[in-house]
């Protein structure tokens, strides 16, 4: 456990009464380094991050961006192989938020293993090599992303209609537009594409053709109409 | 022993980072111990204790200061897991390795040093000022220690008390409604607890008699069960809390 970095709650886990450098330099030193090392670390990570003009300043006066990536420091302070972080970027503004994005990016080219818990689903698939979909607190998908979404890309069309229609009862994951014209569907497996097309016969199908699909309707079809479901990148 | 040997350098550096930043607060304990000791010297003359007796005196006065010392320690590890816990660094300390047990024992001893120190300097100054002899040995020392640790073994099972349940303020106020006239009057209810049991022998060393061995393992046995009682429990709920997710409840 000494080996592993947490963020698990971006707005605390800091010494309000420390200032930045004193909260890293004493996380390190805690984590094993000695006081020169610490003293170097501390002063990398607030370069890093963007902070080092704020070093001396007393941590309650940081404002919610600033804590959120000193959390961010905290956690990987001790330089550790493997970084938990939860929902990293959840309530920060578009700069902030970017910033640690890339800072998590950085990590991971430098060989960081990273386990990412997170509901939103564009920071999932900006951030994420490998993903995993928790269902009822099982895990009931685990695959690398690109060929999560190539999966779904084989099976997921977009048919467009000459005319507005109505396919009632359609037994996969669907969705119209307004108009009535357009419908797009993923399928469960390949092979219901024959079953698709018996139930489009004798509709005015104008067009057909595979689907970009995004890792939000991914995370739709494994956990349908729950709210409780957590998606987790690595 | 190099990771224990680092947390106590973090601590002295984090205690002493807070002393100097803070330093309005020792130095109106140091104020506050002393105005309280001569109300209770008040008290004593209306009570009818002849405060000319020097005997009287001095046992009120290291009375009054165990049982503050006492006070002081026992409420240290559940006051650190509140504040911890209310700045969501206590996670940051089970990821660390070291252990929460390590931890707040090393807290509360890092932190100690500046009430022995206030305890110290009031001792000499209220015994000049009220004029009180005593006798100083070294045997006081290793009494002391023994005193300090059941009171840390005490502090470490309010602490337990707090990780599982968070408000337990009221069973504090008892403890200390309990612990301080016990110390301070050696309740001979109470005299084979080892807290008071450690005043009753620091007591007699100050005032120059000799403790008999039988006390002094008597002493030794308590203080090594207390000890180890406060140790087991803290430990049994710090992995309670974890299994249950109470670490980052406040």
């Amino acid at each position: 456990m000494a080996q592993m970095g947490a963020l698990i709650d971006t707005n605390r886990g800091l010494y309000p009464r420390l200032t930045p450098l004193e909260n890293l330099r004493y996380t390190c030193v805690v984590r094993g380094m000695t006081g020169k090392e610490a003293d170097e670390r501390a002063k990398y990570l607030l370069e890093f991050l963007g902070l080092w003009e704020k070093r001396n300043a007393p941590t309650q006066t940081l404002s919610k961006g600033m804590v959120s990536k000193m959390a961010f420091a905290i956690a990987i302070a001790h330089d550790p192989p493997f970084v938990l972080l939860d929902e990293p970027t959840l309530g920060l503004d578009i700069d902030a938020a970017e910033m640690l994005e890339e800072q998590i990016l950085a990590m991971a080219k430098q060989g960081k293993g990273i386990l990412l818990t997170t509901h939103q689903m564009e920071v999932a698939a900006r951030l994420s090599s490998r993903v995993a979909i928790l269902a009822d607190g099982i895990i009931a998908v685990d695959k690398p992303k690109q060929e999560l979404l190539e999966m779904f890309a084989v099976q997921s069309y977009r048919i467009t209609f000459s005319e507005p229609t109505t396919l009632p009862d359609l037994p996969f994951q669907n969705r119209w537009d307004e108009a009535g014209t357009v419908l797009e569907v993923t399928l469960d497996n390949p092979d219901q594409i024959y079953e698709l097309m018996d139930r489009l016969r004798p509709r005015p199908i104008k067009s057909i053709e595979k689907r970009e699909v995004e890792l939000a309707e991914v995370f739709r079809a494994y956990a349908p109409k729950k709210e409780s479901q957590h998606a987790q990148a690595g | 022993m190099r990771r224990l040997a680092n947390l106590i350098r973090a601590e002295f550096m984090r205690t002493w980072l807070e002393l100097v930043r803070y330093p309005l607060q020792f130095a109106l304990g140091l104020l506050l111990v002393g105005v309280i000791f001569y109300l209770l010297l008040g008290f004593a003359n209306l009570a009818g204790i002849a405060t000319a007796n020097q005997t009287q005196l001095t046992r009120l006065l290291v009375g009054y200061l165990l049982g503050l010392v006492a006070l002081v320690i026992i409420s240290a590890p559940a006051t650190q897991v509140s504040k911890e816990a209310k700045s969501g660094t206590l996670e940051n300390m089970v990821l660390s390795g070291q252990g929460l047990t390590a931890f707040f024992v090393v807290q509360t001893l890092t932190r100690f040093w500046l009430s022995l120190i206030q305890f110290g300097l009031l001792f000499f100054v209220l015994a000049h000022i009220a004029q009180i002899s005593y006798t100083l040995s070294w045997q006081v020392l290793p009494a002391l220690v023994l005193f300090l640790i059941t009171a840390l073994g005490l502090g470490l099972a309010f602490g337990a008390l707090m990780l599982l349940f968070k408000e337990v303020n009221n069973i504090f106020t008892l403890v200390q409604l309990l612990v301080f006239p016990a110390v301070i009057a050696e309740l001979p209810q109470l005299e084979w607890f080892p807290l008071v049991l450690g005043a009753s022998v620091i007591r007699k060393l100050f005032l120059g008699n000799a403790v008999e061995p039988f006390t002094w393992t008597l002493l030794v046995l308590g203080t090594v069960a207390v000890f180890s009682l406060g140790v087991f429990l803290f430990q049994s709920a710090d992995v309670a809390a974890r299994k249950r997710g109470l670490l980052g409840h406040e």
